[in-house]
C-alpha cells in the first residue's frame, strides 16, 4: 500500500464530481420521501422487527403494540417493544488489487465507492469503507456524518491499486467482520479464479447491499483492430493475440459468461448485481445506488 | 523539368530513414489490460504482420517528405508555348491559272504547323496582272513584322536565296510565253533602224511573226531556240510620232501584254503623291519644285515631266483632285540620255534593298515606265508606298528598312528620291531618236516561272516561338499538398482517439443494458 500526503486526488475526484457529492445527501433524502418504514434509516425506538420484550402498558401507548395474548394468559396490559430499525451501518468494501487499475479503473472504481459512502451517510447511518487485497480486508474509513466524507475520499486517493485480491479467501474473512443486517456493497472487478460460490459465505446474514462489478469494455467488449500486445496488470504477463473481430467476439462471450455466474451467485445471496463502465457517468451510478440499493 | 535549388532533394534522403525507423520501431502496441484471463484461451500470434500491413501514418509521413522536399527544390516545368508565327507572301505574276498550286502549297504549310502556330498570309497584289513582283519587295514583305519562320510562294526561285527567308518554287514547268523585252531605235542616215528583241520563254523552238507599223506594215518571221532571244531588224521612219511593233506566236502564249510595244515622242507625265497631309502640300510641292529645279542634277525628259502632288486620301482617279504643278522650270538644262542602253551620267539607281544601308528612302525596282503612264504614290499602310502608275505598273518605294519610316517631306533627299525615281523610269523607256516606249515590259514579266521546290517541312522544324515559354513553378501546389500532409498526420491520432471514445461509449451503454441491471 502507498501512502500519499492527506490530498484529494483531483483527477480521481474533480470538481464536476465534488459538486455531486455534496447534493447526496439532499437527492437521497428526496428520493426516500414516503418510501415505507423500515427502508431508511430512523432515530430512537420504534420499527416493528427487531423485538425488544414487553413493558407495561402505559397512557399514550399505541394500541396496535398491546399484546393480547400476555393480556389473555396473564390478564395484565403488556406492549411490546422492538429496536429501532435504522440503516446503522454500510459496509462498502473495494477490491484493491492491481487489477482495478488499467483502463480508467481505479478513477471508476474510486468515484463509485465515493459515492457509495455518500449514499450510506447520506441516509443517516454509519459508513465503513475498506480494502480487500491479499486475501486481507483492511479498514480504510469509517465516518457517521456527511461531512466526514473527505476523509473517505482522501483515503481512496491514498489508495493504488496493486497486487492481487484472493477474493477466495478474502471474502469468508470479510465475512466475520459484517454486523447482521448491514448494507453490503462489493466493489470489484470480479476478475479472479476464484469461485463466484464463495459469495455464499454472506448468506444467512441479513445483508442487503449490491456487487458492483466493474467491466471494463477493453476486455469485456474489445474493438476488433490490429495485433496488440497485451499485458496483465497484476502479473505482469505478456500475450500476443491478433484481435480480429472473431477473437474479440470470443473474448467478449467469455467475459459475459464470467459476469453471468458471478451475477446469478450474488443475486442468491440477496445482493444486486450492478455493472458499471468506467465511462459511465457518476450521476447514472449515483441514481441506481440511491434507487435500487440504499 | 528543371529543379531551382536541386541540393533540396537531400531531403528525399529522409523517406529510407521513415521506412528504417517505421520497420524498426513500430511494434505492435502494449496494452496493459485488467487481467488476461479472456484471452488465455485465443491463439497467441508468433510473426508479427510487420513487412505487408498497410500504414496510413507512414504513407502520409513519406508523402509530406517527398512534396516538401520537392517543394523546397523549386520544380519548373515549362509552360505553355506561345506558338510560331510564319508569315508567307504570295507574290503575284502573270500566270493566272496558278491559284491552284498556291493554294496546294499554302495546305502544306499549314499541315505542318501546330495547334498554337500562326500563319500569316501576305499577297503581293499586283497593279498588272502581266507583270510579277521584284524579288527585293517580295524580302521586304517578307522581312516585315516579326515571325518565326519567313516564306515566300514564287513562280521562281531567287538568284541569290538569302538565309532568312526560305523560297518555296511553285512555277509551272509547261508553261510557254514569247514576248518583245527591248525595243531600240537608232538613226542610220535618212532612215531609221529598228530593233525588236524577242524572248522565246518555252522549251520547245517556236515561230514568232513580228510585225512593225512603220513606212508601212512590216513583218519578219523569225524561228527562236528555248529559252534565248532572237533580234529583230527592221526599217523605221525616223519622223514618225509612233511606231507600232508587235508580234504574232504560233505556239501557246501565257502573257500577251508583252506582244505589242508602242513608241512614241509624247512626254511623260509623271505624278508624285507623298501621301501628306493637306497642310504641308504647299511645302511638298515646293521641296518638289526644288528637287526638279536643282542644278547640277540630271533628269530624263524633266522638261517634258509634269509633276503633281495628290492629297492624301486618293484613291484612284487622278482627274478631279491631282494638283498639278509645272514642273520643268524655264530654262532648266535638259539632256537627252541617249538610247536605253545608256548609262545615266549619274550616280546608280539603286534597286535593291540589300545594298541600301542608309537612312534615305529609295525607290524599288524602279523598272520600266511607260513613258506617257502616270506615276501615282499612294501610302499604303505605315511603311510602303507603292508608286501605281495609270495603267496599272507600279513602283514600290519603301523606307529604309533600319528606320522603318518614309521619308519627311523636308527631307534634304527628296531631290534625290526624285531623281532616282525619274531615272529609273527614262533609263530603260527611251528608245532612241527621240522615242519612248509604251507596253513595254521587264525581261522579268516576260520569263515565266520554270522552277517548283515544294514546301519542305524540315525548313520550319528550327522555328523558333517569337514568345519563349515561362516556366512555371510547382513550389506552391507541392508545398501546400505537403502541409496538407503534415495536418492529416496530425488530425489521424486525433481521430482515431475520438473514434475509440466513442466506441467505449457505445460498449458502456452495452454494458449498462445488460438484463442483470
Amino acid at each position: 500500500m502507498s501512502k500519499a500526503p492527506t490530498a484529494i486526488d483531483p483527477e480521481l475526484f474533480p470538481g464536476s464530481f465534488l459538486r455531486l457529492l455534496s447534493i447526496v445527501p439532499a437527492a437521497v433524502r428526496r428520493l426516500h420521501a414516503g418510501v415505507a418504514d423500515g427502508r431508511r434509516a430512523v432515530r430512537g425506538e420504534g420499527g416493528r422487527f427487531y423485538f425488544r420484550g414487553h413493558r407495561e402498558y402505559r397512557p399514550g401507548d399505541d394500541l396496535r403494540r398491546v399484546d393480547w395474548n400476555v393480556e389473555a394468559r396473564l390478564g395484565r396490559l403488556q406492549v411490546r417493544q422492538f429496536d429501532a430499525q435504522k440503516d446503522l451501518l454500510t459496509e462498502v468494501w473495494v477490491d484493491g488489487s492491481a487489477s482495478m487499475g488499467p483502463c480508467g479503473g481505479r478513477a471508476a472504481s474510486a468515484r463509485a465507492a465515493a459515492l457509495c459512502c455518500a449514499t450510506g451517510l447520506g441516509v443517516g447511518g454509519r459508513v465503513r469503507m475498506g480494502l480487500l487485497r491479499e486475501g486481507r480486508a483492511t479498514t480504510l474509513f469509517e465516518g457517521s456524518e456527511p461531512g466526514h466524507m473527505r476523509a473517505a475520499l482522501e483515503a481512496l486517493s491514498r489508495e493504488h491499486p496493486e497486487g492481487l485480491t484472493d477474493l477466495a479467501e478474502a471474502l469468508p474473512r470479510l465475512r466475520t467482520q459484517l454486523p447482521r443486517g448491514a448494507r453490503f456493497l462489493l466493489l470489484s472487478d470480479c476478475l479472479s479464479r476464484a469461485d463466484p460460490g464463495v459469495l455464499h459465505a454472506f448468506a444467512g446474514r441479513g445483508l442487503r447491499g449490491a456487487l458492483l462489478h466493474l467491466r471494463v469494455p477493453e476486455i469485456h467488449a474489445p474493438s476488433p483492430g490490429r495485433t496488440i500486445v497485451a499485458r496483465d496488470a497484476e502479473s505482469a504477463a505478456q500475450r500476443t493475440v491478433m484481435l480480429d473481430a472473431r477473437a474479440a467476439a470470443r473474448i467478449a462471450a467469455r467475459a459475459k459468461a464470467h459476469a453471468d455466474l458471478w451475477a446469478h451467485h450474488a443475486r442468491q445471496v440477496g445482493l444486486l448485481y450492478l455493472p458499471f463502465a468506467p465511462s459511465l457517468s457518476p450521476e447514472r451510478l449515483l441514481r441506481r445506488l440511491v434507487l435500487e440499493v440504499a | 523539368m528543371s529543379f531551382v535549388s536541386p541540393w533540396a532533394l537531400i531531403g528525399l534522403l529522409a523517406v529510407p530513414v521513415l521506412w528504417w525507423l517505421h520497420r524498426r520501431l513500430r511494434r505492435p502496441p502494449v496494452r496493459e489490460l485488467p487481467s488476461l484471463m479472456f484471452l488465455l484461451d485465443e491463439d497467441e500470434t508468433k510473426a508479427l504482420p510487420r513487412g505487408r500491413r498497410f500504414d496510413v501514418e507512414l504513407v502520409v509521413a513519406l508523402a509530406a517528405t517527398i512534396l516538401l522536399a520537392l517543394g523546397a527544390a523549386n520544380p519548373q516545368i515549362e509552360g505553355d508555348d506561345a506558338g510560331r508565327v510564319v508569315r508567307v507572301v504570295v507574290a503575284g505574276g502573270p500566270d493566272r491559272q496558278r491559284a491552284f498550286r498556291v493554294q496546294r502549297a499554302l495546305e502544306g504549310l499549314r499541315a505542318a504547323l501546330g495547334p498554337r502556330d500562326e500563319l500569316i498570309v501576305v499577297n503581293e497584289p499586283v497593279g498588272d496582272p502581266d507583270t510579277r513582283p521584284q524579288e527585293a519587295g517580295l524580302l521586304s514583305a517578307a522581312r516585315a513584322g516579326s515571325a518565326s519562320a519567313r516564306f515566300v510562294i514564287d513562280d521562281r526561285l531567287p538568284r541569290d536565296e538569302p538565309p532568312d527567308v526560305r523560297w518555296i518554287a511553285i512555277g509551272d514547268l509547261s508553261a510557254r510565253n514569247q514576248g518583245i523585252v527591248a525595243v531600240s531605235l537608232r538613226p542610220v542616215e535618212q532612215h531609221a533602224e529598228l530593233f525588236v528583241n524577242v524572248l522565246n520563254d518555252s522549251d520547245r523552238k517556236e515561230t514568232v511573226y513580228v510585225f512593225a507599223d512603220a513606212r508601212g506594215e512590216q513583218d519578219v518571221v523569225v524561228e527562236i531556240p528555248p529559252f534565248s532571244m532572237r533580234p529583230v531588224r527592221m526599217g523605221s521612219d525616223p519622223e514618225a510620232e509612233r511606231i507600232d511593233v508587235w508580234l504574232s506566236p504560233e505556239g501557246k502564249d501565257r502573257v500577251p501584254s508583252d506582244d505589242r510595244v508602242v513608241l512614241t515622242r509624247a512626254p511623260v507625265p509623271v505624278y508624285v503623291d507623298p501621301a501628306l497631309h493637306a497642310r504641308v502640300v504647299e511645302r511638298t510641292q515646293a521641296a518638289l519644285v526644288a528637287a526638279v529645279s536643282a542644278a547640277g542634277v540630271r533628269y530624263v525628259r524633266a522638261a517634258d515631266a509634269k509633276l503633281a502632288v495628290v492629297p492624301r486620301g486618293w484613291r484612284g482617279r487622278t482627274d478631279a483632285t491631282r494638283l498639278e504643278i509645272e514642273a520643268a522650270p524655264e530654262g532648266a538644262a535638259v539632256e537627252p540620255i541617249g538610247t536605253g542602253t545608256d548609262e545615266i551620267g549619274r550616280g546608280p539607281v539603286v534597286r535593291d534593298l540589300a545594298t541600301a544601308g542608309t537612312g534615305w528612302v529609295y525607290p524599288v525596282g524602279a523598272r520600266v515606265l511607260q513613258p506617257d503612264e502616270d506615276v501615282l504614290l499612294a501610302r499604303r499602310g505605315a511603311t510602303t508606298w507603292p508608286v501605281v502608275t495609270r495603267t496599272g505598273s507600279r513602283v514600290r518605294l519603301v523606307p529604309d528598312p533600319l528606320r522603318g519610316e518614309p521619308a519627311p517631306v523636308d527631307s534634304p533627299f527628296w531631290p534625290l528620291l526624285i531623281d532616282n525615281l525619274l531615272a529609273g523610269a527614262g533609263a530603260q523607256r527611251v528608245v532612241g531618236a527621240g522615242f519612248r516606249a509604251e507596253g513595254l515590259l521587264d525581261v522579268e514579266s516576260s520569263r515565266l516561272g520554270r522552277d517548283a521546290r515544294p514546301f519542305d517541312p524540315a525548313t520550319l522544324a528550327a522555328a523558333e516561338p517569337l514568345d519563349a515559354a515561362s516556366p512555371r513553378s510547382l513550389r506552391t501546389p507541392l508545398v501546400c499538398l505537403g502541409v496538407a500532409c503534415l495536418l492529416l498526420l496530425w488530425a489521424l491520432p486525433q481521430l482515431r482517439r475520438r473514434l475509440a471514445r466513442s466506441a467505449k461509449t457505445h460498449a458502456a451503454a452495452g454494458l449498462a443494458a445488460t438484463p442483470h441491471a
